[in-house]
């Protein structure tokens, strides 16, 4: 991007992290724990609840509403499959797997940068790993998931990325944020 | 070594000797002064001129609540900093400070003048003398009173510094590392809490910095201080934060912390943030804030050289600098004792110590008097001598009738002042804690707490530091056990083993008001300079409430927020008025506490990362084309792409042009784009929008106007069924998200029945707008053989297919009035399909367009813009689209609203045409319009400009406008006032251009 | 900035939320029957009450749901919050 072009040097904590596919799915419970299990998962996630079993990420993003990553799969492969899977539910299933990009922002210190922008409290003991929450990253929508204790997947709208890693490698400079 | 430098103890680092300039003049101090030790280690006492009468004023106090000692630290044109307290700012090397609000030189000062003319300038002087002649307060008075009542000036250059913020959060928070604060933050930490702890010096110990006595559990107070603090630092569950002011006490326990990071330093490392604002959230507070010593109040009360007593003892104790050698110490409480001993013992003469209160036999005297201390009781000050600093005092006794008895002149060069302590309770106020008036100790403590908050030490009203010490200490343990949950911890009473006196913050035990000794220029806020005879005014005057008395006279409302004179005014206040103190009440203590950089409240967000820039996927590709961009929301868009030095005007004859000619190549990626997916999808659009969609076919789109349950036209926008189930609905760029949240809002809370949900896929799909006759030709061959005849793909018809294998929404729309398509692929695709689109129309004489020619050539026909044609109060009748309501529908949003008549009246303000009489006149928008010409102000206005252009495929100008009972005027004449002349402008259809359509069905 | 208790994902900072007025007005079911009077009052007349406000909140910048708050508008203090379509609890008032 030319004019994103005078942005600093990606340091080595922050990385792209895009899954093949990601599809918003909502419906009623029984249509969400459908998914769930066409996806391998024993069951559905619960509140502000992320699992990954290696093919799929399944992530919570409300009572009705989740997110659904496909590390390999592609969306014209995994939608009919899902849809298949729903037959009989009512719901919506819908492609963003471009809407948004994701990162990974990885190393010690990663959670006070993130709290440089994120006004939830991100302490291992209250955002435990496994956990994600949609929220804001300034004036960003990210939805965060908690990786490791000092990993964090990120998704963000595909224009905002920018912003949203602007921001990071700005306040990192400030803080003693380390490549793990 | 200066001349008041002691040549031994206190705090500083004698190895680190630090140049620093005042005024331009050169000094040396030490490292862990601060500018107001070091100034007065080398007898500098006069730092500036007061706001109001531009009197020489020096230093008060030694800390945050300094009222006079106002600076203006420069390392640099842009990096210059006004109103600092210079009891705050911290030495460093090369450290280069200014006086304040003096002309031209501090210690001559033309502005002094004020001061002979102070009879003039009495409480709300601003009020009387300068209300007439109106027109002279903008050009005369205010400038004169801002030139010479001031404080000091904002740099003129952007701030170059960097500031950060962090939002934090803890289970305790405690404000303050005095010794209850220590003593709460160890034992929070001790029981497991997440502990942050502040404190707005470099130094932790609060009152123990100025204590070398006192012994805590067999450690000196600077070893326990360090001790624990060591402790503290070494516990990864507790954050300690030195140099940061905990400034305002937001709801739900948040506190707005300001960290200092670089200002002390003499070379700050490059790149690094000057502040932080921290934004912390705490599960319980402890305020442990501790307590501010007052000043007296007697007439001249304000030159340099007079201080309170507490500050000459923290400068002697902490800084090893003797303030004055020929000392007068004026109290009316039992501190200032401890205080002429210490000062006695370092070197000065007490050359007279008088104590107010009337009692003359007190033993506390009686053991002055045997170390020589000329003293007595039941004295007053009278009078004060010396202009640049205080070169000696009246003294005398008040009898009965208040007649000055036994008067004497001492000569001295330092005169301590102590008015006892009061709890600083400005957080716990701000809070919205309600403030208890306490009679024994005649101040305001905190009284029930609005927060899960507590006050400990000081700042409640406890004294001594063994009490201080085991109430912090309980305070933590309590908050601890609050925050985590665990076992009541009211048995908690950790043991201090304390000896000798430490400084303990007093109370005074005569009548506040009592020891205010009248007089000319008897000050009570030093900063807003307001004496007693002001207080005395506004009483006489008839303000009754101490709000009211506080904004006539001033009295509190400077940037200390009445830190040493609230409580003297409020007692003056209540004796005046013949009532209690606390029936007069307590004004509100704001924040910030003490003041704030905008830059740190600002903190990144500037420049760059002021707001997101949101750039669509074929961003580069406009980039490439020379594009000139605007901002529509966050969003960048292609304005016009000019040629060969085009100046607008001309780029979007050419474009236009094109456009109709031959065809155009459009980004239309922002416009927003929700997923309506659900059995009962078509029954949400059918109650959300006025259009009837059930017999909308797959595979078609239909131009959809969605209105608010007032009836005004909302958004409007091309929706597509794709699926029985599903709706492909696009917003305007501006109404994405909001239009998302009203359908949510519809959604969720009044029809929560029907299955039906949103997803927002704006940002999922790149949309490229093909317009004009040739569209077709150029985009059939890319299509993977998909057949896009008119045949198989009429006018709003919707496709989905693949462009050279990408994935493609194909929509045959038309916002150009001519042949048009939209390509719908995946953000991804999106640069990759514009080049390839772009490269097989050039032979076509495909021309890259921007937002300004999409506006003209919507506007030859007549085609809205929601938000510029439309203002919020416009029915879709309003502007010709009644059409595209669901006449058989029983209900949708905004239906019963157009039934009320005053929706249906003829005279409502209707979209039209018009046209100047001179073809190259381009209407301004937003003109007024009036039916008659020559009228003069007030005009009877019935309308206005609400696009405009100049059309080159028409040849003359064109514009639409909102006129009442606009449709009936057609082919009259209207009138645009114009500060030039009146424009006639003939009314018609706004459809200037094929108004048929036959170029759209093609 | 307050925090608030989304009955769906628990306490959270007042950013992530967006204020949606006076809880409890529905939408007429039958919008047509409704007098002019009656549909005006629909639309603009609040109740702008001191004390303990039912209002609702949107979890915008979380779950996404909108719910109810019982607030006092004097102490900005949230008595209770509870999902949309629940009646207010009877005690908090």
């Amino acid at each position: 991007m030319s004019e994103s072009n005078t942005a600093p040097r990606t340091p080595g904590w922050l990385s792209v992290a895009n899954p093949a596919s990601r599809f918003v799915l909502q419906g009623e419970l029984p249509a969400l724990a459908a998914a769930a299990s066409a996806l391998g998962f024993e069951s559905d996630v619960g509140t502000n609840e992320a699992r990954d079993n290696g093919q799929f990420a399944l992530l919570w993003l409300g009572p009705d509403e989740r997110l659904i990553l496909a590390w390999q799969e592609g969306a014209r492969q995994l939608a009919p499959r899902i849809a298949n899977a729903l037959a009989g539910h009512a719901h919506s299933l819908v492609d963003v797997t471009h809407r948004q990009v994701s990162r990974c922002v990885r190393g010690e210190g990663i959670t006070e940068l993130l709290n440089c922008g994120c006004p939830q409290d991100l302490d291992i003991t209250q955002f435990a790993v496994d956990r994600c929450s949609r929220t804001l990253y300034n004036k960003a929508e990210i939805v965060l998931w908690r990786r490791g204790p000092n990993e964090f997947h990120v998704e963000i709208w595909r224009s905002y990325a920018d912003y949203f890693e602007r921001w990071l490698i700005e306040a990192a400079q400030d803080l003693p944020v380390s490549t793990l | 070594m200066s001349a008041w430098r002691l040549p031994s103890g206190g705090h500083i680092d004698r190895s680190r000797p630090l140049r620093f300039t005042f005024d331009g003049r050169s000094y040396t101090g030490y490292a862990g002064d601060t500018l107001a030790s070091a100034l007065l280690a080398n007898g500098v006492h006069l730092l500036g001129r007061s706001f109001k009468y531009h009197r020489p004023r020096g230093i008060m106090t030694a800390g945050p609540e300094e009222p006079c000692a106002l600076v203006t630290v420069r390392r640099d044109e842009a990096r210059c900093t006004p109103n600092l307290r210079a009891t705050q700012v911290e030495l460093h090397e090369g450290l280069c400070a200014y006086s304040q609000n003096r002309w031209p030189s501090l210690a001559f000062d033309v502005g002094q003048i004020a001061e002979w003319f102070s009879a003039l300038l009495p409480a709300g002087f601003y009020y009387k003398t300068f209300m007439w002649p109106r027109s002279a307060w903008h050009k005369l008075y205010e400038p004169l009173i801002r030139r010479t009542a001031g404080l000091g000036k904002a740099p003129k250059l952007a701030d170059p510094d960097r500031y950060a913020q962090q939002y934090a959060h803890c289970d305790v928070l405690i404000v303050g590392a005095g010794p209850a604060g220590l003593a709460a933050a160890q034992e929070a930490a001790a029981r497991g809490a997440r502990v942050i702890l502040c404190d707005e010096r470099a130094h932790s110990g609060g009152s123990l910095l100025a204590d070398d006595r006192a012994r805590i559990d067999g450690q000196t107070s600077a070893e326990w201080v360090d001790g624990t603090m060591a402790q503290l630092r070494a516990n990864p569950r507790v954050r300690v934060l030195q140099r940061t002011t905990a400034f305002g006490y937001f709801p739900h326990n948040l506190m707005g912390l300001s960290e200092r990071l670089t200002d002390h330093l003499a070379a700050p490392p490059p790149g690094l943030a000057r502040e932080r604002l921290w934004q912390v959230r705490a599960r319980e507070v402890i305020l442990a804030t501790g307590a501010i010593e007052q000043p007296l109040v007697f007439p001249g009360n304000d030159r340099p050289g007079i201080m309170l007593g507490g500050a000459a003892l923290h400068y002697l104790k902490h800084h090893a600098v003797l303030p004055g050698r020929r000392v007068v110490v004026a109290t009316a409480c039992d501190s200032a004792y401890r205080v002429a001993r210490a000062l006695q013992a370092a070197g000065a003469q007490i050359v007279q110590f008088i104590d107010l209160r009337p009692q003359t036999d007190r033993p506390a005297l009686a053991a002055l008097r045997e170390l020589g201390i000329r003293c007595d009781g039941d004295l007053r000050i009278v009078g004060t001598r010396g202009s640049n600093r205080v070169t000696g005092v009246d003294i005398a006794r008040i009898d009965a009738t208040g007649a000055a008895r036994e008067q004497r002149s001492i000569d001295c060069d330092l005169v301590l002042m102590s008015g006892g302590y009061v709890p600083s309770v400005h957080l716990f106020s701000q809070s919205r804690g309600r403030l208890r008036y306490d009679e024994t100790l005649q101040v305001f403590v905190p009284g029930e707490s609005a927060e899960r908050e507590r006050s400990a030490g000081a700042c409640r009203g406890i004294a001594g530091l063994a009490d201080a010490l085991q109430d912090g200490a309980r305070a933590g343990a309590a908050a601890a056990s609050a925050a985590l949950g665990t076992a009541d911890a009211s048995a908690a009473n950790p043991a201090f083993t304390v000896d000798a006196a430490a400084p303990t913050p007093e109370p005074l035990d005569v009548p506040r008001a009592s020891v205010a000794m009248h007089g000319p220029k008897a000050f009570v806020d030093f900063q807003h300079d307001v004496t007693l005879r002001d207080l005395d005014l506004a009483v006489r005057e008839g303000f009754r409430s101490i709000e009211h008395i506080k904004r006539y006279t001033t009295t509190g409302m400077a940037t200390d927020q009445g830190k040493t004179s609230n409580l003297n005014a409020l007692h003056h206040a209540a004796r005046e008025l013949g009532q209690a103190v606390p029936a007069v009440g307590l004004t509100t203590f704001r924040m910030p506490y003490t003041p704030v950089t905008f830059a740190s409240f600002a903190g990144q967000a500037r420049g760059e990362l002021f707001d997101p820039v949101r750039r669509t996927p074929m961003h580069d590709w406009a980039v490439q084309h020379g594009a000139v961009f605007e901002d529509v929301g966050l969003w960048k868009r292609a304005r016009y792409f000019p040629r060969d030095n085009e100046d607008m005007h001309a780029a979007v004859a050419r474009e236009c042009r094109a456009v109709r000619e031959h065809c155009g190549i459009f980004d239309a990626s922002t416009l927003g784009k929700i997923a309506v997916v659900g059995p009962d999808a078509v029954e949400f659009m059918n109650r959300m929008y006025v259009n009837e969609w059930s017999k909308l076919a797959v595979g078609r789109s239909k131009y959809g106007v969605l209105l608010r349950d007032d009836g005004f036209v909302y958004d409007d926008g091309v929706v597509a069924r794709v699926a029985a189930d599903r709706f492909h609905v696009t917003t305007t760029t501006g109404g994405a998200a909001r239009v998302l949240a009203m359908m949510e809002d519809y959604r969720q809370t009044e029809w929560a029945d029907l299955k039906v949900w949103l997803t927002s896929t704006t940002e999922e799909w790149a949309v490229i707008a093909l317009q004009g006759p040739r569209a077709r030709d150029i985009l059939a061959p890319l299509v993977d053989g998909l057949d896009i005849s008119a045949a198989a793909l009429p006018h709003m018809g919707v496709v989905e297919g693949t462009l050279q294998g990408v994935p493609m929404l194909l929509f045959r729309v038309s916002f150009t009035g001519e042949l048009g398509f939209e390509v719908n692929v995946p953000a991804a695709e999106g640069a990759k399909v514009i080049a390839a689109l772009h490269a097989a129309g050039e032979r076509f004489g495909l021309t890259p367009y921007g937002t300004e020619t999409m506006h003209v050539l919507r506007a030859e026909k007549g085609f809205i813009i929601i938000g510029q044609d439309t203002d919020g109060t416009v029915t879709p009748d309003d502007v010709g689209l009644a059409w595209a309501i669901g006449k058989s529908k029983r209900d949708f949003v905004g239906k019963r609203a157009l039934a009320r008549p005053s929706m249906q009246q003829s005279d409502r303000k209707q979209l039209v045409g018009l046209r100047t009489r001179d073809p190259h006149i381009v209407l301004e928008e937003g003109a007024q319009i009036v039916d008659t010409p020559g009228q003069r102000a007030p005009m009877t206005l019935i309308g206005h400009v609400t696009s405009s252009y100049a059309s080159a495929t028409l040849g003359h100008s064109i514009a639409m406008a909102v006129i009442a009972g606009g449709r009936a005027r057609m082919g009259h004449t209207l009138y645009v006032p114009m500060p030039g002349g009146e424009i006639p402008v003939e009314v018609c259809s706004p459809v200037f251009y094929d108004p048929q359509g036959a170029r759209l069905n093609v | 900035m307050l925090l608030i208790h989304c009955p769906h994902c628990g306490t959270r900072p007042e950013l992530e939320f967006s204020y949606g007025g006076e809880a409890h007005i529905a939408r007429p079911a039958d919008p047509s029957q409704v007098s002019d009077d009656d549909w005006a009052s629909y639309l603009y007349l609040r109740s702008n009450t001191k004390g303990v406000h039912a209002e609702r909140w949107r979890h915008v910048r979380g779950c996404g749901r909108f719910f109810n708050a019982l607030r006092d508008t004097t102490t900005d203090r949230i008595l209770v919050t509870y999902k949309a379509g629940e009646k207010p609890p009877g005690e908090a008032r």
